[in-house]
């Protein structure tokens, strides 16, 4: 009598793990695939730029550098120096 | 370069950001794009010598969702070179920025959005890395600006 009860509980918590790594696994592979299925990143790879685009992507680079630079230069006006 | 819109963000660890988002001139884009095309601009504004972490990244790349949900446009982002804590030494700092937009963008798990990463090789100033983010429905804004690349490219 006492052996089958032990047996009971044994077969109940090896059923109650399964069920636990069974539920884990299912979430974890659900938010996988569905991290596979949300937004993509696309990639345009422009490998020899003729010297015309060249050209325009520097001065790209050349404004965002005047940009950060206007940022910083305001940057008291939106974080005033706490006391 | 039109409207200007400055969004102030502080972390936890003192992190002070300003992020600009500054509406791109229409004269300067493709004339079939119907929507504005908006510049952003990172810049963190002060000296903090605790190293950022994911919840920084997370709260900029919730700022920035805000705003493309309330605003129907194209965001365009240029990595600049300017240095950066990394974790790779060998990526280069763009690179490594262009990373942070691809991470910061996954983490929002949302699929009505595209991103489009555009590479552009330089053998002297180093490559220069592009992204442009829309709702799926301006796909064909994205497009046109890709297209209009590579015409500049000819």
């Amino acid at each position: 009598m006492m052996l089958s009860r032990c047996c009971i509980k044994y077969v109940l918590v090896c059923s109650c793990m399964f069920l636990y790594v069974l539920v884990c696994s299912c979430m974890f592979l659900y938010n996988f695939f569905i991290s596979l299925h949300y937004m993509k990143t696309n990639t345009l790879h422009i490998k020899n730029p003729s010297e015309k685009l060249l050209q325009f992507v520097r001065k790209l680079a050349a404004d965002k550098e005047a940009t950060k630079k206007e940022l910083r230069e305001k940057a008291h006006l939106y974080f005033p120096k706490k006391k | 370069m039109g409207k200007n819109h400055i969004i102030s963000l502080e972390t936890k660890e003192g992190h002070e950001y300003l992020i600009k988002l500054n509406t791109i001139e229409p004269s300067v884009i493709p004339a079939d794009i119907a929507v504005p095309v908006i510049d952003v601009t990172i810049e963190l504004v002060n000296d903090v010598p605790v190293t950022n972490n994911a919840g920084t990244l997370f709260a900029i790349a919730v700022s920035i969702k805000e705003y493309l949900m309330q605003n129907n446009a194209v965001l365009y982002c240029y990595c600049d070179s300017a240095p950066i804590q990394k974790r790779n030494p060998d990526l280069l700092n763009q690179a490594y920025r262009s990373l942070l937009f691809v991470k910061m963008f996954e983490k929002q798990n949302s699929d009505d959005f595209l991103n489009e990463k555009i590479i552009i090789e330089d053998p002297v100033n180093g490559n220069h890395y592009i992204h442009l983010f829309a709702k799926k429905q301006n796909k064909y804004a994205i497009d046109l600006i890709a297209a209009e690349l590579l015409r500049f490219n000819k």
